[in-house]
């Protein structure tokens, strides 16, 4: 007889049985009688126990669980009494429910007496470990495939619900859920891989409430070097954890206590004392199985461990390739594994020693002449008398080959019943035998298909994406398999291929998946590279591909709508308002429009009406940056988010930024990547602007901009000379990646030091500055075109720094320009005053008590450190400082008052939005921002010329 | 003035405030990698990596490394004298090289006592001459190439990468690359497929594209200014970038293929290829050596053929080809690519001209529209009068400004238009190559692992 069989068969048995529970009623919590047989290899069956004496009651629950019990000195199940590997003795052992714990009361109960009723379980452990499943959870999922045979079956109560997420958690982008998630009892435990960069946080293992997603506790560990694909396994009270550090930790499931105190571990060497063949790993332990005692596993470096549940190794065997993330097979009398060396082993379960080894697939690349031999054998499931096992070519996520092979297994020798080579298959393959099917189901590609123990293959099914993740089957009838893609589906499917469900992976954890879908009683779990979630409900009636609502959409959708009911509220109130009237309605909103903005309006004062213009500018001009603002975080090159969506992401990531979290890809992509440039815009736009304001109010010149003292070419030959000849003052600077823009800033201040030095000279006055400013600008423009001609193969570089463009700004960059840009460009609001008088002219305002000379020179100096700081980082941006106090000018008149706020709402606006166009225009290119100010600006100030330019003069 | 004192004091305190928050906000987080292997270099990039445990000392971690790996060492106090059998001679010694943190170089150090692996980017002991170093063992950033799993889905942004990631045997991790990579044919095939996305163009790649592709390894250069600011924010969110040498000689080129190939996890063969590279280049310079030529041809190369073109100088990828094959490049005086006077192209002369550019098909006609159209400083050379002008074309002209694993074939089509005569197998090039220029090479070949 064989154990597969038997357990497959069980399965059947207590799916029925389960299904007739479900149908009588809603089975009250520990009621009296519930048995449950563990067989201490992660297969469980909940029976009810009969009546009579102990040993009649449980020899009537492990018949219905389709076992045979004798008992005569100990308790036989299956003709099995105890096992004994190493010093371990695994035996069936008998407990009672007692408050709220298995109670071991093997040593003390006298089965021949009667039994009263209550919750039992017989278990297969050594003495001191107990089931995990209990009367309140009656399910579980203990190691790798749930259980040591890698059947990667389970029973579970399906629900019909649709399937809505319980609980998501998104650990970040490079933060990767690749191993099996683990339940027992009330909880979940997820390993976040961290991530193996400098900067990737460390892998964590988190035990979550499987209902709530609540963070019971959480383990942190040292980052080994590689993705955490290797997945622990459950027994008792601890949950065993293999890591990439080249550990096997033990961790209690009531937690690691202070200092994680309570936390043991074993250390796995990472390299090998043998030659191996084929693909190398130093990823350290492997997936883990437990049965009967103790745990099995492989290792990158060659060898298979058989440790006891306290660490102690009982023995070690060396194989000849090494064993990544593949969990070894209880196999009977064997314990198989199968290694990178194409090569499927079989063991002693007890000594360890090898008593067979079989080459399943072995190929020979030839790379630059020289021969290197690759294999892969997978993980070995047996179907009836057959062992399946998949194989590949061995070289990782890059395998191009693959099949399934077959085998018996007699005496400790392989024979080989079949081998088919097809294609790519996944590692774990799933076992499923029905009445007119013997055979594994595994994902190809796009597709479920299906091998039978004859070696035939057929395809039950395609879904849109392709599948990595193994096929979990449940009750024996329906898989559960998830799409590997971001966006991909999660799919229920029956054994005859139709899909009897679907549904989406929640959004901001969806991304590339690997793992099995685990699915408890009434409940979804999957974990992703983007991080992990439980649903509640069975899939059965989730949703169709295709057919789900966008949610995107609507934001806006009532973002307009409320505008346009704003909008007919208005036309309404003005219609009624002309009922009072005798104006015509038109010639009436244009007469109160003129009234109420401060244009056009004869019967107010001047300074109301400035007031008032102010006002409205300010307010259009916000409302115009806001929604610049967010569609610059909507849209972009790569995703394009809804209204609400984008407004949530951004404060997701604003919380997780605060709180230290890593960020999901959504939120890299809002926050990292476009709110940063989007600071930045703005900031440079209202730098720009401002500089723009002072300079033409200082020299009284209208063709002046912030560039006008020589800055932007100072700045340019030292950021040229920087990019193509290495210039870092002089080894100064070498070490810090802002040499480029601290080296622009100091040639702009020094730029403008040489203006200054020469225009004081020459008297000082505002005419001085300018002829002196060209000059130097001259001068520098000069060398920088000379540098520039020389810069060879850095000339790309150069001119796209010269050309200016945010496509380079982080949040450090988009930091260090908005705070002192924001703070420069305040100080000469409090000015405003004095702006006005310098406009008056010299004299003037000199009588007004200015001492114009000091204050102009300290303006210039403030504007030109401005214009620096924003040229530093993104380059030379042209147009927004000369035009947009211009803009401000022709629509506000010369107060400075109302021109340097408005300058401040205006340029920040036009600086975001070009840098909108510059990335969307030819997507995926970036083009120089200066060059899009220039175009979308100009026609607006073309249009306010020829309107306003009769009564303009500067 | 009182309004005026107080201005100044309002003005003062906000620029004051700015500068507090602007250094408050901007943390130093510099984040380097450090060791946790030990590196073996036998020289000629025949170089094993292991695993160590990184509080080790270097000897301590070449011990298990050794004895891991099945080497037999010996050892005189901190002192190795000998590995896997290649001993301490006059020419070759062991000795211990790191990287320091932040680094890119290698520096000999003489006590290995009193530190651990993790104090460096990188340990290594290397089997070299006094001249020489060991291979490569960080990126030109000064990040570790060793010590991770290979990656799968590769992002590559430049048409240089591409070909290296290609010749290492990563075509089929590739998953999006720039505009301008079309090398080897592949690559544009997936391309138009969709296999291979686009995340634009060489000196403006799109930082949201690149994220977008989920990627677990993106190769660039180190001598485009986007691509380190690239480096620099995906490794900030995680990702892992690798940054090869833009440089353009043929080491930086074998070096680029050989750190490729450790992250790819195919350093052997990686090896193969960079060995049978420089062999390929070695038996088209001995060709050309053992010819006899009377004197070094004075050759130009230019990047189009109006009267004062851009050409090459010294120190560029094209020259440093060119000066393995007897050739004396007419502007050696000058660095990198520079604009000449078109006197000068006179006065120096040269013997053969060749033209890279693809302004111009591979065909008879435009070819000879562009010899119509050359000045009379151009018509006054030698080049010209015995008609040794070549064109270089369409691929053939990818192939001379990229510096990349079609190093040999590019030596190769150079000494065939320069020193035709010393090939004896009978092929002509012809005066105008473009996607065909295989068709004419005998002795290099593309390699891939």
């Amino acid at each position: 007889m064989n154990r597969r069989t038997r357990a497959l068969a069980l399965m059947l048995a207590v799916f029925a049985a389960a299904s007739l529970l479900a149908v009588s009623a809603q089975p009250a919590e520990a009621s009296d009688g519930t048995m449950l047989v563990d067989y201490g290899d992660g297969t469980t069956v909940w029976t009810e126990a009969g009546s009579g004496t102990y040993s009649e009651a449980l020899a009537s629950g492990v018949k219905a669980a389709g076992s045979e019990y004798s008992y005569s000195t100990a308790i036989t199940i299956d003709g099995l009494a105890e096992r004994t590997t190493g010093s371990v003795t695994a035996q069936w052992r008998v407990y009672l429910w007692e408050d709220g714990a298995w109670n071991d009361v093997t040593s003390t109960i006298d089965l021949d007496s009667a039994y009263s009723g209550g919750s039992i379980a017989l278990g297969f452990y050594p003495e001191g470990t107990a089931p995990v499943e209990t009367p309140t959870y009656k399910s579980s999922w203990t190691m790798v495939r749930g259980d040591s045979g890698n059947s990667g079956s389970q029973t579970a109560e399906l629900s019909s619900g649709d399937g809505t997420v319980s609980w998501a958690y998104s650990y970040g982008n490079s933060n990767y859920v690749d191993s099996t998630i683990l339940i027992a009892g009330q909880y979940a435990y997820v390993v976040a891989g961290g991530g193996y960069t400098a900067s990737a946080a460390d892998p964590t293992l988190y035990c979550y409430d499987r209902t709530t997603g609540e963070v019971a506790w959480s383990f942190s560990y040292d980052k080994g070097a590689g993705y955490e694909t290797a997945t622990g396994v459950i027994v008792g009270d601890y949950i065993y954890l293999p890591a990439t550090n080249g550990t096997l930790y033990r961790i209690p499931l009531s937690g690691p206590g202070d200092d994680n105190a309570n936390v043991q571990s074993l250390a796995i060497s990472k390299t090998s004392d043998h030659d191996l063949t084929g693909t190398l790993y130093s990823t350290g332990p492997a997936s883990l199985v437990y049965d009967s005692g103790v745990l099995y596993f492989g290792t990158s470096n060659g060898y298979v461990y058989c440790v006891d549940l306290d660490l102690n190794v009982v023995w070690q065997t060396a194989v000849g390739g090494c064993v990544y993330y593949n969990s070894p097979t209880v196999y009977g009398e064997h314990v198989l594994i199968g290694a990178l060396d194409g090569t499927l082993y079989a063991f002693d379960r007890y000594t360890g020693s090898i008593t067979d080894s079989e080459v399943v697939y072995t190929t020979t690349v030839t790379v630059g002449g020289t021969e290197r031999t690759y294999g892969g054998a997978n993980v070995a499931v047996a179907v009836g008398d057959i062992l399946m096992v998949s194989f590949s070519d061995g070289r990782g996520m890059n395998s191009t080959t693959g099949g399934v092979a077959g085998y018996t297994l007699s005496g400790g020798t392989f024979t080989e019943v079949f081998k088919n080579q097809y294609g790519l298959t996944s590692t774990y393959i799933t076992p499923v035998v029905t009445d007119g099917f013997s055979g594994v189901y595994c994902a190809y590609s796009t597709s479920v298909i299906r091998v039978s123990t004859a070696g035939v293959v057929e395809t039950m099914t395609e879904v849109s994406g392709t599948i990595k993740s193994p096929i979990t089957l449940v009750n024996g009838t329906t898989l559960y398999v998830a799409e590997y893609d971001r966006g991909g589906y999660i799919y229920a499917i029956g054994l005859d291929g139709s899909i009897l469900g679907s549904i989406s992976q929640p959004d901001d954890v969806s991304q590339y998946c690997m793992g099995p879908v685990v699915v408890i009683d009434g409940m979804v779990f999957l974990g992703t590279d983007g991080g992990a979630f439980g649903y509640t409900g069975s899939l059965l009636n989730g949703v169709v591909p295709g057919q789900e609502t966008g949610s995107g959409i609507s934001g806006w959708l009532v973002a307009g709508a409320i505008l346009l009911i704003l909008i007919i509220a208005f036309i309404a109130y003005v219609i009624h308002i002309k009922r009072t009237s005798d104006m015509p309605v038109i010639a009436y909103i244009r007469v109160k429009l003129r009234e109420s903005s401060g244009f056009n309006n004869e019967r107010t004062s001047k300074v109301k009406k400035n007031k008032r213009r102010l006002a409205l500018v300010l307010i259009i001009g916000l409302i115009l940056a806001a929604i610049i603002f967010v569609v610059s975080l909507a849209v972009g090159p790569s995703e394009t988010y809804g209204f609400t969506e984008t407004i949530s992401i951004l404060i997701s990531s604003i919380q997780k930024t605060f709180s230290g979290e890593s960020l999901n890809y959504d939120e890299i992509i809002v926050f990292d990547s476009r709110c940063s440039r989007a600071v930045a815009a703005f900031a440079v736009g209202i730098g720009l602007s401002i500089a723009g304001s002072v300079y033409q109010a200082i020299i009284r010149n209208p063709m002046v901009d912030p560039y006008i003292m020589g800055v932007s070419a100072g700045a340019g030959v030292a950021a040229v000379a920087t990019i193509a000849f290495d210039f870092t003052f002089f080894g100064l600077l070498s070490d810090t990646t802002f040499a480029t823009p601290i080296v622009a800033m100091i040639g702009g201040v020094v730029a403008f030091g040489c203006t200054m030095l020469l225009a004081e000279k020459a008297g000082g006055s505002s005419l001085n500055y300018v002829l002196a400013g060209v000059i130097v600008g001259l001068v520098f423009s000069a060398l920088q075109t000379l540098m520039l001609s020389m810069a060879g193969d850095k000339l790309n570089d150069a001119m796209s720094w010269l050309f200016g463009s945010f496509a380079n700004i982080s949040w450090t960059e988009a930091i260090l320009v908005t705070i002192p840009a924001i703070a420069m460009s305040l100080v000469p609001l409090v000015w405003a005053k004095e702006f006005n008088l310098v406009l008056l002219g010299e004299d003037q305002a000199r009588q007004m008590g200015l001492d114009v000379k000091r204050f102009n020179r300290w303006m210039l100096i403030l504007a030109s450190v401005l214009a620096s700081v924003c040229v530093a980082f993104v380059g030379i941006i042209g147009f927004v400082g000369l035009v947009v106090p211009h803009l401000c000018r022709m629509i506000l008149g010369g107060d400075h008052r109302l021109v340097m706020p408005a300058s401040i709402v205006v340029g920040g606006a036009l600086m975001m939005a070009a840098d909108l166009f510059s990335k969307m225009v030819m997507v995926p290119l970036e083009l120089p921002v200066g060059a899009i100010t220039t175009v979308i600006g100009a026609p607006v100030f073309a249009y306010l010329l020829i309107k306003k330019g009769r009564m303009y003069d500067g | 003035m009182q309004g005026g004192q107080v201005k100044t004091v309002v003005s003062v305190a906000i620029l004051l405030v700015g500068l507090v928050l602007t250094v408050i906000t901007v943390s130093s987080a510099s984040s380097t990698d450090s060791s946790s292997g030990i590196i073996i270099d036998f020289g000629d990039y025949e170089v094993s990596y292991s695993a160590q445990d990184e509080s080790l000392s270097p000897i301590d971690a070449l011990e298990n490394a050794c004895g891991a790996l099945g080497y037999e060492l010996q050892t005189s106090g901190s002192d190795v004298l000998s590995i896997d059998g290649r001993s301490n001679t006059s020419e070759k010694t062991w000795s211990l090289y790191v990287v320091e943190s932040g680094s890119t170089e290698w520096t000999s150090l003489s006590s290995a006592t009193s530190v651990k692996l993790s104090d460096y980017t990188a340990v290594c002991y290397g089997y070299c001459g006094a001249d020489d170093e060991p291979a490569p063992a960080v990126d030109e950033t000064g990040y570790s190439i060793y010590g991770h799993d290979a990656p799968s889905r590769i992002v590559s942004l430049a048409p240089s990468c591409t070909e290296t990631i290609c010749a290492v045997g990563g075509l089929d991790s590739i998953v999006a690359t720039d505009q301008y990579s079309d090398y080897p044919s592949e690559v544009p095939e997936r391309q138009s497929s969709g296999e291979i996305a686009i995340v634009g163009g060489f000196t403006n790649p799109s930082y949201e594209k690149v994220l977008q592709q989920s990627p677990d390894l993106v190769v660039c250069i180190s001598t485009q200014n986007a691509h380190l600011q690239m480096a620099e924010k995906l490794r900030a969110v995680g990702i892992r970038v690798l940054v090869l040498d833009g440089g353009e000689s043929i080491d930086a080129v074998l070096d680029n293929i050989y750190m490729t190939g450790v992250v790819l996890e195919n350093a052997e063969g990686a090896a193969e290829v960079a060995d049978t590279i420089s062999g390929q280049i070695t038996e088209v310079s001995n060709i050309v050596d053992t010819y006899d030529f009377k004197w070094e041809k004075r050759v130009m190369v230019a990047l189009s053929a109006v009267q004062s073109p851009w050409v090459s100088g010294s120190g560029t990828y094209v020259s440093d080809v060119m000066s393995l094959i007897c050739v004396s490049n007419i502007y050696d005086s000058e660095a990198g690519w520079v604009q000449v006077n078109a006197e000068t192209i006179i006065k120096y002369n040269p013997e053969v001209i060749i033209v890279v550019s693809s302004d111009y098909e591979a065909t008879q006609e435009d070819y000879d529209s562009m010899l119509a159209s050359m000045s009379e400083q151009w018509k006054g050379t030698d080049a010209y009068k015995n008609g040794n002008i070549y064109l270089f074309t369409g691929e053939a002209a990818d192939c001379a400004s990229r510096a990349g694993p079609r190093v040999a074939e590019l030596t190769e089509l150079l000494a065939r238009a320069i020193h035709g005569e010393a090939f004896s197998d009978g092929v002509v090039l012809p005066k105008y190559v473009g996607d065909d220029y295989t068709d004419y090479l005998t002795i290099a070949r593309s390699v891939s692992a």
